[in-house]
């Protein structure tokens, strides 16, 4: 509230100073205290964002948000019955949608409604333009003027710009949320009050965002190397970012668990759902998981979820990073060994694996992706290995099915190339995915994987829908094979 | 020389202590003879003991139903009432050898009526009193008209003279000092005097018209049997006039009446006429035929219909191609590749917008569906909910009123279609073929019953029968099972139109 206080007086002398110790601090967050959220009334005018659809796509980006994307209801949610159930469930002294923890996400300002009209507003509004573009009251006049493109590439920090062009700071910004980070913690007693558990993959999730952007630029921007089918590769990088930016997002989010005092330790959601809950039926289905994963009974992995299929990535060969992550993932599977976690030697080393996530990402976001990435990430993926082994649960199939769909996009637009072997795994994948995608649905009724947990005969043989899964998996193997030689 | 004895001689010849004289042989042989008697006789009752059959004790035969336990008296019977009998020397029916109790034992059974004046006895009606055993009779429940009339010759009850029934009766036949009256039913029809009184179940089923002009059927569904029935040929014996079938072509539509009345699973009653089977064909509940042709909606109440129309109008809104929806710039391309999700609702969300255009369909359709006549053959084919029902129409929230069409009419006695099955329909059922109204219940009159049943039927169905069928009160009536009793056949029940499609069971 202070730091609005202050911007109302809107000294340019004060931005100037603020300006000076942002650089110093060289961070993105020290910007955001000096800049301000502005709402999304500016934004809106109809000659602005706020258009019919008929101009180009950045004219309309306001009328799609606020009809199509489902960020602009985040806060109506939190009126909703099951936010009234999971506030009063977690004992919360004022109603999910005046209490922070709710409003750290659903909202643009965690600034709880009911102060000033304005403040209202940017709750009300939910997540907005601001939430993921940044705080505009720096740069909301010069983001019209003629020379912004330039100002953009060297002051947009400073501006509290968030330039989303970039594909690593786009990532950043849903895994803010979608993934949590410092004060934004989905974890174990919301999920238990009734939340939705968080599962995030950057390519998919951006795939069903309702576009505002020229989509058509975007993937020319990211299109790779000259002669490639623009947005060919795009997929692919996002996906790549994705993967390392989301279990950068899950090691930071232990960072500040193992060390914030008054977070709850130990924290259920740092290992898988279904790690624990298991359908009480057939007690053989967990004895059969523990076995197959070679843990002992009582032993959890970390962040399940986020490191099913990023081992595959050891194939970019020049972005590899060097044996220190293996030894950071090893080392952290140690101290998680036992269920009474140590939170100090947890936040150590989860603290070395965000470093070295950071400059694993940023690498990938300079590599220059080519076609035979595509190629030989999906031979990583399917063929398995010590780096990716077959999936052996649900999280790590539905990560697989993830990450072969995205691969579908590049080589869809790939066969564009005229290849016959890409036809062939276009036609692979084509009737691979439909299978997998049944396999991994939930039944009617569930809210879980039950079919994943189904019993077999022998404890050293996943569940049948994995098997059938595996053989799905065989036709996009066999199509890769075939032409494996082929580079 | 002979000579003639003497008197005295004579008299002498006489043994005069004779009679005095002890005849100890002859005695001795008849004691003898006795014993024998005796052993050969308890040796006989022994060994029929012994070998369990007990008809030897008993005054005649029991009834059929109890010859399994025939042997069994210990299964009726609580005293050993004949030597009770011979020592008290009283009235037989003062000293009881049977307890209800027993009796109640296998026949759970309610009794008459709650207001009934107990007629024998010390401790209301025995069981016996009525079902006399060992009279060689084979139906036991079948009880002399005697026993009824005991009471229904001067009807009285509890709190006086009865009101619901009449008061004297003494036989069946339409000659005699106190006839059987017309049927309840009838008598409040056709305005006859004697109306029954106001706990009858007659009136269970029959309205009083709001006029006060009498009394009609309780069923709020319109029904006309000669339209159904109705069948004309032209002198070439070609059809002419019937209901129409698919090509609009007259049909022997003169269909019997178990086209749509079919009888029970035990035969006795007719089943409730069901629109799914009977009706649906001929008169469709169509909604939208253009969009959807011949689609019929369910035959259920009107908040069933309208849950469901909109189920159906959401779910076709949904499968629609997403970029019909008002699509803003060029996100209509994205938005139709939408990624699958693993573990996320596959169900596609319904646009807001889409939201009203379901509405506004389902109002259409149940506009429609309320309507008279469709167009479903090539030909109008009369349907929708007004062609029947009444409906209770509140704008969105029009309702159907509940048909109340009852099961059973007379439901003060029994009958069985089954057993009359050598007879036409129309022999009892006669105005159906000209029956153009709902309101015009078919029931035949008492007289009908009497063409046959008396002892001078004036329909005589067999020239060697020299008397009618049985007119005994059992024929028709249940002394038990009146109210409260578990077997009641006679309850009648309002259904609505949900209820199984409930039409008719006439």
């Amino acid at each position: 509230m202070t730091c609005a206080t202050r911007s109302r007086v809107h000294r340019p002398g004060a931005i100037v100073l603020i300006a000076v110790a942002v650089l110093v601090a060289g961070r993105v967050a020290v910007a955001q205290d000096a800049a301000r959220f502005v709402g999304t009334n500016s934004c809106a005018a109809a000659n602005c964002h706020g258009g019919d659809g008929s101009g180009p796509s950045w004219s309309s980006s306001y009328s799609d948000w606020i009809q199509r994307d489902r960020h602009a209801r985040s806060y109506s949610v939190l009126l909703g019955e099951r936010s009234r159930r999971m506030a009063a469930a977690l004992g919360y002294p004022r109603p999910a949608h005046k209490s922070v923890t709710c409003l750290n996400c659903h909202a643009l300002s965690p600034t709880p409604a009911g102060t000033t009209g304005h403040q209202r507003q940017l709750a009300t509004d939910g997540v907005s333009c601001e939430a993921c573009h940044g705080p505009a009251s720096l740069w909301l006049t010069r983001h019209v003027r003629r020379d912004w493109p330039a100002e953009k590439a060297t002051r947009a920090k400073l501006l509290g710009f968030h330039d989303t062009a970039d594909l690593r700071v786009r990532t950043r910004i849903c895994t803010g949320c979608h993934v949590g980070g410092p004060g934004r913690d989905v974890n174990h007693d919301l999920i238990a009050a009734g939340h939705p558990r968080l599962h995030f993959e950057m390519s998919a999730y951006h795939a069903n965002l309702p576009r505002h952007w020229n989509d058509t630029a975007d993937g020319k921007r990211h299109a790779g190397r000259p002669g490639t089918p623009d947005g060919t590769l795009r997929e692919l990088k996002l996906w790549a970012i994705g993967q390392v930016e989301t279990l950068r997002a899950r090691a930071e989010l232990s960072v500040w668990r193992a060390s914030t005092k008054t977070a709850p330790w130990p924290e259920l959601t740092e290992t898988r759902c279904f790690a624990c809950h298991h359908d009480l039926r057939d007690a053989r289905w967990r004895r059969q998981m523990v076995t197959r994963s070679g843990r002992r009974p009582g032993q959890f992995p970390w962040a399940g979820w986020e490191r099913s299929v990023i081992g595959s990535l050891s194939v970019l060969e020049s972005t590899r990073p060097g044996p220190e992550l293996a030894e950071a993932l090893a080392r952290i599977d140690r101290v998680t060994r036992p269920v009474a976690v140590n939170r100090e030697r947890m936040r150590a080393e989860t603290a070395v694996l965000v470093r070295l996530l950071d400059s694993w990402s940023s690498a990938l976001n300079q590599h220059d992706f080519t076609v035979g990435d595509l190629d030989r990430l999906g031979r990583r993926l399917v063929l398995s290995s010590r780096e990716q082994p077959r999936p052996g649960n649900w999280d790590q199939a539905a990560q697989l099915y993830l990450a072969l769909s995205s691969l579908q996009v590049g080589q869809k637009q790939a066969t564009g190339l005229g290849d016959d072997r890409r036809r062939s795994i276009d036609r692979a994948l084509g009737q691979a995915l439909p299978r997998m995608r049944a396999i991994l649905r939930f039944p009617d009724g569930h809210d879980s994987a039950a079919q994943l947990r189904g019993g077999t005969a022998q404890a050293d043989q996943p569940p049948l829908a994995l098997q059938q899964f595996d053989l799905a998996t065989q036709l996009i193997r066999s199509a890769l094979k075939d032409n494996g030689g082929a580079k | 020389m002979n000579r003639l004895p003497s008197s005295r001689e004579l008299s002498e010849r006489v043994e005069i202590d004779f009679p005095r004289r002890r005849r100890r042989r002859l005695r001795r042989r008849l004691a003898w003879a006795a014993v024998l008697a005796v052993i050969v006789t308890a040796v006989w009752i022994g060994s029929e003991w012994r070998s369990g059959q007990h008809r030897v004790f008993a005054a005649g035969r029991v009834s059929t139903a109890h010859r399994m336990i025939e042997n069994d008296c210990g299964a009726c019977h609580t005293t050993w009432a004949p030597l009770e009998r011979l020592v008290n020397w009283v009235d037989s029916d003062a000293i009881r050898s049977i307890d209800n109790a027993k009796c109640l034992a296998c026949h759970d059974q309610a009794l008459h009526h709650h207001n009934q004046v107990p007629g024998h006895g010390h401790d209301g009606l025995s069981c016996a009193d009525c079902h006399r055993e060992h009279r060689h009779h084979g139906q036991l429940a079948r009880v002399q008209d005697q026993q009824c009339l005991g009471c229904h010759r001067d009807l009285t009850t509890t709190s006086g003279t009865s009101r619901t029934f009449v008061r004297s009766l003494t036989t069946f036949e339409s000659t005699g000092t106190h006839p059987h009256p017309e049927f309840a039913l009838k008598r409040l029809l056709l305005e006859s005097s004697g109306h029954p009184g106001p706990e009858h179940g007659a009136r269970a089923v029959l309205d009083e018209d709001v006029s006060g002009s009498g009394f009609r059927d309780k069923a709020r569904l319109r029904f006309n049997h000669a339209a159904h029935l109705k069948v004309e040929r032209n002198a070439g014996g070609e059809l002419v006039v019937g209901l129409g079938n698919k090509d609009g072509r007259p049909v022997n539509s003169s269909k019997n009446c178990d086209s749509c009345h079919q009888s029970d699973e035990s035969g006795g009653y007719m089943k409730p006429v069901k629109f799914e089977v009977h009706c649906r064909a001929c008169h469709p509940l169509l909604f939208d035929n253009r969009n959807d042709p011949g689609r019929q909606v369910p035959h259920v109440t009107a908040d069933l219909i309208r849950g469901w129309l909109t189920e159906r109008y959401t779910l076709a809104a949904l499968e629609e191609p997403r970029d019909r929806s008002p699509a803003v710039g060029s996100a209509a391309a994205a938005e139709n590749s939408r990624r699958f999700f693993p573990g996320r609702s596959e169900r596609p969300r319904l646009d807001p917008s889409l939201a009203g255009s379901v509405l506004r369909s389902v109002k259409a359709a149940e506009a429609v569906v309320q309507q008279h006549v469709h167009t479903l053959f090539g030909h109008e084919a009369k349907g929708g909910c007004r062609y029947c029902h009444q409906l209770i129409d509140s704008g969105s929230n029009w309702q159907v009123e509940p048909p109340e069409i009852p099961d059973r009419w007379m439901i003060h006695s029994r009958f069985r279609h089954d057993s009359h099955r050598l007879m036409r329909c129309e022999e009892c059922h006669g105005d159906v073929a000209s029956s153009r109204k709902t309101s015009d219940v078919l029931m035949p009159t008492i007289a009908t019953c009497r063409s046959c049943h008396s002892s001078h039927p004036t329909a005589k169905r067999f020239a060697f029968a020299a008397v009618g069928a049985r007119s005994d009160c059992v024929e028709c009536h249940v002394y038990h099972g009146g109210e409260g009793s578990k077997l009641s056949p006679v309850t009648t029940q309002s259904r609505s139109a949900v209820d199984a499609g409930t039409i008719s069971r006439r």
